[in-house]
């Protein structure tokens, strides 16, 4: 037993996983932002 | 992008707050939230007919405050479950569940917000399970449960329980194409963009249907039309797959929770969390209505995101515990 939690305590592939989903939503994201309106392509 | 490191900061915050003092706010941050949604219903700010944000003082940020209801909800039934002692819940216990989920539920339809009220029910189910549900009390929600789905896809009867825009919803998921410019567009477009993917994908930046805009909030609710279209199935199962390794990471937190209120929260998130993907999967590929229901941490939006980080920190926080006196 600890006293206190130290960094090594955190799920560090936890974090990553969520890193990872966050990168595809915000490459997603930037994809479709940039993207038009079917009017403005016509 | 903003909202991701505000979220990461708080995350790292929370986590530092030891659980238990949380545990012991928890009638405090109940009544508060039950405030705060009277506060939306009456001074909230209203956008796509919906009143459900308050303005943030000094920053002019919109904040859904139902989200982060969602989070104080984890909270109280982690401590109401944790504190019944006995190893099956009674009917009593389940009432006073219901009851502490159904005011604040019955606030957020209000709004009206569907999908986040929908999001508390497997909060609650999952946190009853887990505490001992009886099978003959089971058997009962779950044939009510399945009563009430019949009732709202049954004409006669959804014409009374149902609102109009409600009822649209169902017609447009059970027969979009028959009014296919007008309620069916979404979940049509939101189709022709996931078939079209087909396995490889167009390619990032050459989806006609995103690109174009033919599909509606594809930057939101519908991104997993969006990511399906340009990234084709391969993409689909690496997004599912990274869902499905979060999900079981946040289970193994569970079990190695040193008490059983840290267990609850692991496993309220949890189920909140699953639940968003499920019915937001099942929504964009047209096997459940539409109900607005983001996806986490892809669908573009503040609250949705702060939620995700604030649960995942109160996640953090009961690991980083469970080999501390």
């Amino acid at each position: 037993m600890k006293d206190a939690p130290g960094t090594r305590d955190y799920d560090w592939w936890l974090l990553a996983i969520l890193t990872t989903i966050c990168a595809l939503g915000v490459i997603e994201i930037y994809g479709s932002r940039c993207a038009g309106s079917p009017s403005a392509s016509l | 992008m903003r909202w991701l490191a505000i979220g990461f900061a708080l995350m790292f915050a929370l986590s530092r707050i030891d659980y238990h003092v949380i545990l012991d706010q928890a009638l405090i941050l109940y009544l508060l939230s039950i405030a705060a949604l009277v506060a939306v219903l009456v001074v909230g700010h209203t956008r796509f007919g919906a009143k459900r944000w308050i303005i943030i003082p000094g920053l002019g940020e919109l904040l859904q405050v139902s989200e982060l209801v969602k989070l104080v909800i984890i909270i109280v039934l982690a401590r109401f479950f944790a504190e019944v002692r006995s190893d099956q819940l009674d009917l009593r216990d389940l009432i006073k569940a219901g009851l502490m989920v159904g005011f604040p539920l019955v606030l957020i339809l209000k709004q009206p917000d569907l999908g986040t009220a929908l999001v508390l029910m497997p909060m609650m189910a999952v946190g009853a399970f887990l505490a001992g549900l009886k099978w003959q009390h089971a058997a009962v929600f779950s044939l009510a449960g399945i009563l009430f789905v019949g009732a709202v896809f049954y004409p006669p009867v959804s014409k009374r329980i149902l609102k109009p825009y409600q009822r649209e919803r169902i017609t447009s998921f059970l027969h979009p194409e028959e009014d296919a410019k007008g309620s069916g567009y979404q979940l049509l477009q939101s189709k022709i963009a996931v078939g079209s993917g087909g396995f490889w994908g167009k390619g990032f930046g050459n989806g006609t249907q995103n690109q174009l805009g033919y599909i509606p909030v594809r930057y939101s609710d519908f991104i997993m039309s969006a990511w399906a279209e340009e990234q084709g199935f391969k993409g689909v199962l690496l997004a599912l797959g990274l869902y499905m390794a979060l999900l079981l990471r946040l289970v193994q937190n569970a079990q190695r929770a040193k008490d059983r209120a840290g267990m609850f929260l692991v496993m309220g998130v949890a189920a909140a969390l699953g639940f968003h993907v499920l019915v937001n999967v099942a929504m964009v590929i047209g096997a459940m209505p539409v109900t607005g229901i983001p996806l986490p941490l892809m669908s573009y939006g503040g609250s949705a995101t702060l939620f995700v980080f604030l649960a995942i920190g109160l996640v953090m926080n009961v690991r980083l515990r469970r080999f501390v006196n």
